[in-house]
């Protein structure tokens, strides 16, 4: 992967073989331009976290996609860290919130408070008006709570006393939430899971990279003093670039497949919804971009289609208790789903 | 299913063995169930399928049996024999068609599951056509054409070879058709090929059941005792035309009795064909047995088909017809039989057959008294059918017809015949006739039959004073010619028409060689074929055999030596720089034996193979995805680079593979 997701080799390997002249070199080249900074972006973090390099992939595939982040994991992994380290390499400005069960939904979008002095009502902003949030044990707070971020994770603005306040771009909201201690918890409804883009888990470090992690502190790498590598305004660039990177016909018809396969699967009760289509595509054309193509290829929507369709499907209760899960399921229906051959 | 078609259709090649639909209860669960199962247990282990296979195939067995068979291994094992020693058709027995029930499992098991577990095509036939190639010899002899059979095997071996996910209906629309033509083709040539007159028919080498011994009392013993109650009705035949009908053959004489060593074999209906294939009447008979006993069934000579019987057999020599259980009264069947009607020229010309145990003479000294009467009978005379007829009027004319004359045939009983009494009834004169007959060289027997009976309503009613004996000769190509040695009642003329319509016809013959002036001598050289006949010709069999086996050997051979250079030329040379690159990345994934795992992107490939094949497969898999995935196209420098570099890859294979490896590959067209 490496060696193919290098820009310089992209270029080398690829640009002799179009047709001259063809205009559309462009594109290669802001894609190898895209997949160079994506990757400055990806070292930068990796600084911070160690050995997780797939992990923060993920992440900035999210960022870039313009969707959000479900991180499942024990404490201590990383999660954290790994949405402030986003937020430092991009020069964004950040907000943690964390969850608990007296959170009130206008502690997040903010509150419209009365001013004396020029009589009239302000909207004070709340935590989530940052471009990256971290949602902190995001299954602590009551379901109201919790649907307070329905809103502004998907159409990204808050509405207060009917008028829309939107939030900066780019917005990313990393949420995370604790699969082992669950006493006094409220589990994300599914149209609030299906609004994540990916969930992914951080998991612990190898051996060689928690040594690391022990031998630099503290005077390793820390998030406040990590270099800033990118703008808002270059992030931006890069997610109207990704969304514009060219899509066959054959792989529309793959993701299609794929998607319409977890509705038919005997292990599958719930299927992915067209939601889940889009964000498959949206998460392929970024995943495209980072490996400096100017096109999407199936080996893009294989990679991406337990992130980002696993926490979206319901198992059966007989698949359940055969301790089936939803990845296993749908790497079932990959390794059966012929992939698309010539356009 | 088309497995399951193929499979079907190759049993269905036992059509020849056993005609109408029994033979579907055998073929249809045995072809469908074992494709069902592959299909169901997918990628489950092996063992699992073949277990499941074969409780399917007893449940096949049982449904076959109408229950449970505790003899079900022994009747697999026995079948083959027990159809070898069969006439065909075969009788539908279950202990006869589980065979074709297993041979079809056997075959749509190993076809279904080579098919789902491998990616060869064509292999998942041959278990089918190993099937059809025993129903062809088990078949050989039997009614109807396999041509059909053999045209439907081509058009679903071809639909087999060429239904595949993912190439284009057009190879099904094209090939198909193609494959119809190509059956067509053969429908119309494979009469023409040159193949033997006589195929190699392995009955003829098979291990006949010995002679057994049908009754405890010979028919021949029976003559004088049914003279003596002559109004006691035995049976009843509905026909066309009076006939004799021959009950029993005895062509074995141990100076006592006259017995029969028919081989008798298990039949569906059909009788093998005598030895005269010329002119002949041919006379349909509805037999009802009334008073008649013993298991002998009473026929015209010489039947061809025989309807109605469970359990018959049939002796192929005589054409005699045996009934496994001894029929009751009431009991009724159907005879067709073909009445030779020789032309006079080949009576003419008839030469006796040579075969030493029908002209063997008991050793006793009564052989010189017969050979003397024998002699002095045929003075002056050597042409065998003029012998032949002197004797019955030598015997016709010297002795007389007595009811009430001693009965018994042994060599004593006939010496006494012919020097004392002159007296007796057709036992004695037959017997006496045919024993004169050997001493001068001649084949004879005796059969035991009935004359017509008396006609009432279109049925003739067979009693038992009807009953006759009468000797037989055996000549080259005419096969056997009764002779009528017993005079009529009064002496003078016999009362009945077919004895009387025979004697004639010699006395005639008889006059026509004299008045041509000369007996020519006998000749043992072969006479000219009568009517019908076909000299064997053609090719050895073993020879045809061979040839076609060892032709398909080379046909095999040289497809799978040309067919990967003719598709990675086809490849190499497609059109347009895209469909080059594919055609290299396609080759490249044959090579690497990944033909077939339509799951895999080309990074899942790459990743598959060592470092030294992914430094070529990987730049092959981006140009590849390039051209299938990217907007814009590519140029003639690219094909050029992707086909360098899947010809690095083959020769990274190849020198990575055995050499064994590669042939074996290359065989199973992988």
């Amino acid at each position: 992967m490496t060696q193919y997701n290098h820009p310089d080799h992209f270029e080398q390997t690829v640009q002799p073989y179009q047709q001259q002249p063809q205009p559309p070199q462009q594109p290669a080249q802001l894609a190898g331009q895209f997949a160079q900074r994506f990757q400055l972006l990806a070292a930068n973090i990796e600084r911070i976290i160690r050995g997780k390099h797939e992990v923060i992939e993920l992440a900035l595939i999210c960022l870039f996609s313009e969707g959000h982040l479900l991180v499942e994991d024990v404490p201590g992994t990383g999660k954290t860290t790994l949405a402030r380290s986003v937020a430092a390499s991009v020069d964004a400005e950040w907000r943690r919130i964390q969850f608990t069960p007296d959170l009130l939904p206008s502690d997040i979008t903010g509150v419209s408070i009365f001013n004396q002095a020029h009589q009239k009502f302000e909207f004070h902003h709340g935590p989530v008006f940052a471009n990256i949030v971290l949602a902190d044990e995001i299954n602590r707070a009551s379901p109201k709570t919790q649907a307070a971020l329905l809103e502004v994770m998907e159409e990204r603005r808050v509405t207060v006393d009917a008028e829309p306040h939107p939030v900066p771009r780019p917005f990313l909201v990393v949420a995370t939430q604790n699969p082992v201690d669950m006493d006094g918890t409220y589990p994300l409804p599914e149209a609030q899971l299906d609004r994540f883009l990916m969930k992914i888990s951080v998991g612990y470090p190898d051996h060689v990279s928690e040594v690391e992690v022990l031998k630099g502190m503290p005077t390793g790498p820390q998030v406040e003093r990590l270099p800033m590598v990118a703008r808002a305004s270059d992030v931006s660039g890069m997610i109207d670039f990704a969304s514009r990177i060219h899509v066959a016909d054959p792989v529309y018809d793959y993701i299609v497949a794929v998607c319409a396969a977890t509705r038919t699967s005997p292990h599958v009760r719930l299927g992915a919804s067209p939601r889940g289509s889009l964000a498959l595509l949206r998460a392929a054309r970024v995943k495209a971009a980072a490996a400096g193509r100017h096109f999407v290829v199936p080996e893009d929507v294989k990679a991406l289609a337990v992130p980002v369709l696993a926490h979206r499907l319901i198992l059966t209760p007989e698949a359940e208790l055969r301790e089936v899960t939803t990845a296993a399921a749908l790497g079932e229906i990959l390794a059966g789903m012929p992939v698309p051959q010539a356009a | 299913m088309l497995v399951a078609a193929v499979a079907g259709v190759a049993g269905w090649g036992f059509h020849r063995v056993f005609p109408g639909a029994a033979l579907l209860m055998a073929v249809v669960p045995a072809a469908l169930a074992p494709p069902a199962v592959a299909a169901l247990t997918g990628r489950r282990p092996l063992w699992l399928a073949l277990a499941i296979d074969l409780v399917l195939w007893f449940a096949g067995a049982v449904l076959l049996y109408g229950g449970p068979q505790p003899a079900l291994f022994a009747d697999v094992a026995n079948a083959w024999h027990a159809l070898l020693t069969t006439l065909l058709p075969a009788q539908p027995e279950p202990r006869l068609l589980v065979l074709v029930h297993t041979l079809v499992w056997a075959a749509a098991t190993v076809g279904a599951e080579t098919l789902a577990r491998t990616r060869t095509r064509i292999a998942a036939a041959v278990p089918a056509l190993v099937v059809y190639g025993v129903a062809l010899l088990l078949g050989v002899d039997g009614a109807g054409s396999n041509l059909p059979v053999a045209a439907a095997l081509l058009v679903l071996i071809a639909a087999l070879a060429l239904v595949r996910e993912n190439r284009p209906a057009a190879w099904l629309l094209g090939g198909v058709p193609a494959a119809a033509a190509l059956a067509a083709l053969a429908l119309v040539a494979g009469p023409l090929l040159p193949v033997p007159a006589h195929p190699y028919n392995p009955r003829e080498d098979a291990d006949l059941p010995p002679p057994v011994r049908v009754d405890s009392v010979s028919p021949l013993d029976r003559v004088s005792a049914w003279l003596q109650i002559p109004d006691r009705e035995l049976f009843t035949v509905k026909a066309d035309q009076p006939l004799n009908w021959r009950l029993a053959v005895l062509d074995r004489y141990d100076g006592v009795r006259w017995t029969s060593g028919a081989r008798f074999q298990p039949t569906g209906g059909r009788v093998p064909e005598g030895e005269w294939t010329g002119r002949a009447d041919v006379v349909r008979q509805t037999v009802t047995f009334g008073g008649l006993t013993g298991s002998w069934l009473p026929a015209a000579e010489r039947p061809e088909e025989v309807g109605g019987v469970r359990g018959l057999a049939v002796d192929p020599d005589s054409g005699a017809l045996l009934a496994a259980a001894a029929p009751g009264k009431g009991f009724s069947y159907e005879v067709t039989s073909r009445v030779a009607r020789p032309a006079k020229q080949d009576l003419l010309d008839a030469t006796p057959a040579d075969d030493a145990s029908l002209t063997a003479f008991p050793e006793g000294p009564q052989r010189l008294l017969f050979r003397g009467l024998a002699e002095e009978a045929t003075e002056g005379v050597d042409t065998p059918i003029r012998q032949a007829y002197r004797l019955q009027t030598y015997l016709r004319t010297n002795a007389s017809y007595d009811v009430t004359a001693p009965p018994g045939h042994s060599l004593k009983g006939l010496e006494f015949f012919l020097r004392t009494t002159h007296r007796g009834t057709s036992e004695q004169f037959a017997a006496t006739f045919a024993l004169m007959a050997r001493t001068l060289g001649l084949p004879s027997r005796v059969v035991v039959g009935f004359r017509p009976g008396e006609k009432s309503g279109g049925v003739y009613h067979v009693k038992s004073g009807h009953v006759v004996a009468w000797a037989e000769i055996k000549f080259e190509g005419l096969g056997w010619r009764p002779f009528y040695p017993t005079p009529g009642r009064s002496g003078a003329e016999d009362d009945h028409e077919v004895v009387s319509s025979a004697i004639e016809e010699s006395e005639a013959l008889a006059g026509e060689l004299s008045q041509g002036g000369s007996d020519r001598p006998g000749t043992s050289q072969p006479q000219p074929a009568g009517e019908g006949e076909r000299p064997p010709s053609g090719p050895d069999p073993w020879l045809v055999t061979a040839a076609a086996g060892g032709g398909l050997l080379v046909v095999y051979a040289a497809v799978a030596a040309v067919l990967p250079w003719w598709r990675r030329r086809s490849r190499r040379r497609a059109e347009g720089p895209g469909p080059r690159v594919l055609g290299a990345w396609r080759q490249a994934c044959d090579d690497l034996g990944s033909r077939g795992e339509r799951a895999l992107t080309a990074e899942d490939v790459v990743t598959r193979h060592s470092a030294e094949i992914s430094t070529h497969l990987r730049p092959l898999a981006e140009i590849s995805n390039y051209v299938r995935y990217a907007p814009d196209g590519v140029t003639d420098a690219a094909a050029t680079a992707a086909w360098q570099r899947s010809d690095a890859i083959r020769r990274a294979v190849r020198a990575g593979t055995p050499l064994t490896t590669r042939l074996r590959n290359r065989l199973l067209l992988r």
